[in-house]
């Protein structure tokens, strides 16, 4: 395994969604190949198709047209519970609304991949303890999503995302719901494991606190890769502007 | 980490990913806990159907041995609450008619019961799909939900409907009711209701369970909370 190993490659893809009667072209040809490691921030207004390409590489949405491959298997072609596993196994997802099943304790959302993956419940809570520790939750192992604040649940799912030692992480929005503080520290957590752990991270964002610690921002526009900026000019830009 | 695709697509064909049965359960008895009131109206339908199951099959027994007695005080009994002895054996259809509506309107409330419960859950279960969920593991998870339901619901219905069949034989005809009471066939119409209380939740619980699992993960996430 090289460091330029390829995990995600997006080839020509073109996804139409039938909204009534008429045809919406979510995405008209895009092409990405994302390196083993890397984190890679797709950034787009609303409407862009910034989230259809995201869901795309995850394997919850098919491409009308082109192929998305994931770790070497054409997403749109697995069967469903094939790529179920290979969600459980290689993707972990982080969403805007943090998603946790509200009647666990973060402890047993943390778990649940885990369990997923067939450990035994002693083990994969042993595992989700660690995790919950590593993103300073250690304290709130038996706390409802409920009885957290919107930063804490989110590193609940961060935590939740690294439990299976993935490949790739997908986050939609990590930051969206959260204040600039929060946000911050959530975005630290994020860079930190992935970079601890040589994961790759792919988020769709419109915080631009995200740039400064991507190796890429890609920018979507109307359903096509408007320009790619690799952080090394982005922090040019970045100089330029402030 | 490093397996190739070959390797890996290996792993992924043998190796499933389910939920043991035990963190299903705890899931299943939390999704009944947290929608209690309506929990509580689905099961009160499975207890009541069930009851007038057991009630309407024992009693009818319960006459039918009753009416094979050959004492002439029993069948005086039989007379007086209007029983006609050379007619229970082809039972009732009106009693039939009843308990088949009975457990129709049982079978459809569950139905609507379980639908609310996996329409309030999209994003749960769209969540556990990311995660990598199998569809057969959120089908699981409905059908014990509701297994849950038709367990209990039929135990209580059972033991009401006995109850009742004892008390209203003890005001229709004393004692007899105790000492003519066929104990098989009382045996046998109790385990009948407790099959046909969990089918009827399995039954009610398919439909739902199964639209559940069909969801995109992506459609479940899109909704709004």
């Amino acid at each position: 395994m090289t460091e330029s190993e390829v995990v995600v490659e997006v080839q020509d893809v073109h996804r139409e969604f039938r909204i009534g009667g008429e045809i919406v072209r979510a995405l008209q040809g895009i092409s990405l190949k994302i390196q083993r490691g890397e984190y890679v921030s797709i950034m787009g207004p609303s409407g862009s198709g910034k989230t259809t390409l995201f869901n795309m590489i995850g394997g919850l949405d098919s491409p009308t047209r082109g192929t998305v491959t994931l770790l070497g298997h054409a997403m749109g072609k697995l069967p469903s519970h094939i790529a179920a596993r290979l969600r459980c196994r290689k993707v972990g997802y982080i969403f805007q609304s943090y998603n946790l099943i509200p009647v666990l304790t973060a402890l047993d959302n943390v778990a649940l991949p885990a369990l997923l993956l067939g450990l035994p419940q002693n083990e994969a809570r042993d595992r989700a303890a660690v995790q919950l520790g590593q993103v300073g939750l250690g304290e709130r192992l038996h706390h409802r999503p409920d009885e957290l604040s919107g930063g804490q649940q989110q590193r609940v799912a961060i935590a939740r995302a690294f439990v299976n030692d993935p490949s790739i992480i997908l986050a939609d929005e990590p930051t969206g719901n959260l204040d600039l503080h929060t946000g911050e520290e959530i975005i630290e957590n994020l860079s930190r494991l992935s970079h601890e752990r040589h994961v790759t991270v792919i988020s769709a964002t419109h915080d631009h606190k995200m740039l400064s610690v991507s190796d890429r921002v890609v920018t979507v526009v109307g359903g096509r890769i408007e320009k790619i900026v690799r952080r090394e000019d982005l922090k040019i830009q970045v100089g330029s502007i402030t | 980490m490093s397996e190739t695709p070959e390797e890996l697509l290996a792993i992924l064909s043998s190796e499933s990913s389910h939920l043991p049965n035990k963190t299903l359960f705890q899931l299943a008895m939390a999704g009944l806990r947290v929608r209690i009131t309506r929990s509580l109206v689905t099961l009160i339908s499975v207890i009541l159907a069930i009851a007038y199951l057991t009630y309407s099959g024992v009693s009818s027994a319960l006459i039918r041995a009753l009416a094979g007695s050959d004492a002439e005080a029993v069948l005086t009994l039989l007379r007086q609450a209007n029983i006609n002895p050379d007619q229970v054996r082809l039972g009732n259809p009106v009693d039939r008619w009843l308990v088949v509506m009975a457990l129709l309107t049982c079978t459809v409330g569950i139905a609507n019961a379980m639908l609310m419960s996996v329409t309030e859950r999209f994003r749960e279960i769209g969540t556990m799909k990311c995660l990598g969920a199998e569809d057969s593991t959120v089908v699981k998870l409905f059908l014990i939900e509701s297994s849950l339901m038709g367990v209990v619901g039929s135990l209580v219905g059972i033991v009401t409907g006995l109850a009742l069949t004892f008390l209203i034989g003890l005001l229709q005809f004393g004692g007899y009711a105790f000492s003519y009471m066929p104990m098989a066939s009382m045996l046998v119409y109790s385990g009948l209701s407790f099959v046909a209380g969990i089918f009827l939740c399995l039954v009610g619980a398919g439909y739902p369970a199964l639209l559940a699992a069909r969801m995109r993960p992506v459609e479940a996430l899109r909704v709004e909370e």
